[in-house]
């Protein structure tokens, strides 16, 4: 680490310097350090101003949220990378986030054995509001995948699978490729997918289903049901509660599936 | 209301606990959309249910939360036609009910039901059983004259919150434009920097880096959001490797950064970590001769150890426990041993790696042997 030098000389060399950059038009960085600075505490206060008009309406506008964390996108800005930062300490969406961070972790970790760690964004969205009681702040799907997109640098295998309209929820470093992924796409339908299904859809071989399936297995994503009629059924939890939490009758359960 | 059967399948599940319809209480309910209606089903008494066609809804519109109040959704009707099959209630003044969602859910619900009103499934797909519709030349037009004072007032109230919204919006846009103005200032000096324009000493570029975390700018250099290396990462890790000694040991020495970010947020309670922070102050640990280190596995799994943990030495114990049964796969051993799953998958992972261990790769899961080529010539 070296000092900027002091005493005569160093004044003449800097002088010079100087004299020389602005002869070619440019600033000195410690010039825009400088001019930075004062710009940054400008726009705290602007920022301060701002929070005490329309800090509520963060909190209770999904909309809003949207829309701002869309804006702070487009410029270079991450209103979510530190809880140091200006926008969350006064605007208070840090906070917000990161907690629902822990609520989401500890939905994920509560079902996995239930799913092997994968869980449609409905579901998870669900128990995230039952376990926030119901004094709690309201929160979209779209909180819940800005949260969970800030959790990747945990570096513990969140992931967020976009299947039929709407997301699965990855919360173990399992791999999936492409391959399963399109596979969890077609199972989402009926929450179970067979072999046949998987040729008849995406015209693959046999053995690259059979493998796919296989993965899920062992993965715990998928459980393995040969008592079902025609060929083995592969089921997926995850999609499970899709289709059975509507508590529907037996009467209406016979006319909705095909 | 008896139940009607309807064609096209359920849309959406969510919780409600009550209806206010016409003033008197339904308690603890389901509430369910489909395409055609709005149905309530009693948690308790499944027999009970009522359900209102969307044709019958003229308008929704959103109640806020308050104190010891939850956020409802009311919803105007149009006049029960006379031919309406016979229902909870044979008449009733207020023409709206009033959903009272106990348990949230109501913003998604609310954007479904919206989704619903504007594609006006119901008549594009005709229902089997003979539902009663308003159908007539315009669906459902005709209105007495309160529910049109009523629209009125509604209208100004929606105007009156746009306004504030966009109020709102404004305001953002020009503050956006600002903070514009310092990720332009913060590239070109990141530039001069890195050509080492002028003199820029260390404790400058520190400042720098700390204007970037306090905008959320991405450090242009290392591309790291609000980059390593700063005051602020320094001091709390520091802090972090006093609130985590305890709960390190009490753990067998290492645990997960899910599971830190956990324990360190709801310890904290306010002006919580973000994954970030927790990331870049974990890798400082090392570098401050903390007695704890980030520490990352092959598969990208993150851990905080105790510098005193020998991840290898424990290697040799986990041989010792496979080896008395046999084979184990990593939910058994995590059982065994009283660790959570994942790291005690990388442990034996590591174990493999280090040729302590085989692995039996099958569709029952993964199995680990005690390594026999080895051992046994």
């Amino acid at each position: 680490m070296h000092r900027r030098g002091v005493g005569a000389g160093a004044i003449a060399k800097k002088k010079l310097a100087e004299a020389k950059y602005k002869e070619r038009g440019t600033v000195l960085a410690e010039d825009q350090l400088a001019q930075m600075s004062k710009q940054l505490d400008m726009f705290k206060s602007n920022l301060e101003e701002f929070a005490s008009k329309h800090k509520q309406e963060i909190r209770k506008n999904p909309e809003f949220r949207v829309q701002f964390q869309d804006m702070c996108a487009t410029i270079g800005v991450d209103p979510l990378a530190s809880g140091k930062g200006f926008w969350s300490e006064m605007l208070g969406v840090g906070d917000f986030y990161y907690e629902l961070g822990v609520q989401i972790i500890e939905v994920c970790l509560a079902l996995k054995h239930r799913n092997g760690g994968l869980i449609t964004l409905e579901e998870l969205h669900q128990q995230v509001l039952k376990g926030r009681g119901k004094f709690a702040q309201d929160v979209s799907q779209d909180d819940l995948i800005r949260a969970i997109k800030k959790l990747k640098a945990l570096g513990t295998g969140f992931g967020i699978i976009p299947v039929g309209g709407t997301y699965l929820i990855q919360s173990v470093p399992a791999e999936l490729n492409m391959d399963h992924t399109v596979v969890l796409q077609l199972a989402e339908k009926n929450g179970y997918v067979t072999v046949s299904d998987i040729k008849a859809s995406l015209k693959w071989e046999t053995e690259r289903a059979r493998q796919v399936l296989e993965h899920l297995l062992k993965e715990g994503l998928a459980w393995l049901d040969l008592q079902a009629p025609g060929e083995a059924r592969y089921w997926l939890p995850a999609l499970f509660t899709d289709l059975y939490s509507q508590e529907i009758t037996a009467e209406e359960a016979r006319e909705a599936l095909p | 209301m008896d139940r009607f059967l309807w064609t096209s399948g359920l849309l959406e599940i969510n919780e409600t606990l009550v209806i206010q319809q016409r003033g008197i209480k339904f308690d603890a309910g389901t509430l369910l959309l489909s395409t055609h209606r709005l149905i309530w089903r009693d948690q308790k008494n499944h027999e009970c249910c009522m359900a209102i066609p969307l044709s019958q809804i003229v308008f929704i519109e959103e109640q806020a939360a308050g104190i010891g109040k939850s956020a409802k959704i009311v919803v105007h009707l149009h006049p029960a036609p006379p031919n309406k099959e016979p229902g909870p209630f044979q008449s009733s003044k207020n023409s709206y009910i009033k959903l009272s969602f106990k348990e949230h859910g109501q913003i998604e619900f609310y954007r479904r039901l919206s989704e619903e009103m504007t594609q006006r499934r119901w008549e594009n797909m005709p229902v089997s059983q003979s539902l009663q519709t308003n159908r007539g030349p315009q669906p459902g037009r005709i209105r007495a004259v309160g529910i049109v004072g009523i629209e009125r007032k509604l209208e100004e109230k929606r105007k009156e919150t746009d306004k504030n919204i966009s109020e709102a919006f404004e305001d953002l846009s020009k503050l956006m434009v600002k903070a514009k103005e310092m990720v332009e200032l913060s590239k070109s000096i990141a530039n001069k920097i890195k050509d080492k324009q002028g003199d820029i000493t260390e404790d400058e570029t520190i400042r720098f880096k700390s204007y970037l975390l306090s905008m959320g700018i991405a450090n242009p250099v290392t591309r790291e959001t609000c980059g390593s290396g700063t005051q602020y990462h320094m001091q709390l890790a520091k802090q972090l490797a006093g609130m985590l000694q305890v709960p390190l040991e009490e753990r067998g020495g290492i645990m997960s950064l899910t599971e830190v970010y956990c324990l360190v947020n709801r310890a904290r309670g306010m002006e919580l970590l973000s994954p970030e922070d927790l990331v870049n102050a974990c890798k400082m640990l090392e570098a401050l001769k903390l007695p704890l280190r980030l520490r990352v596995f092959d598969s990208g799994v993150m851990v905080i150890e105790l510098q005193s943990h020998k991840e290898e030495e424990m290697v040799a114990s986990a041989l010792e426990t496979v080896s008395e049964k046999g084979s184990l796969t990593s939910e058994e051993f995590a059982k065994l041993v009283g660790m959570s799953v994942l790291l005690a998958k990388e442990r034996l992972l590591l174990a493999e790696k280090m040729g302590h261990l085989c692995r039996d790769d099958s569709v029952e899961g993964l199995r680990f042997y005690p390594n026999l080529f080895m051992t046994q010539s």
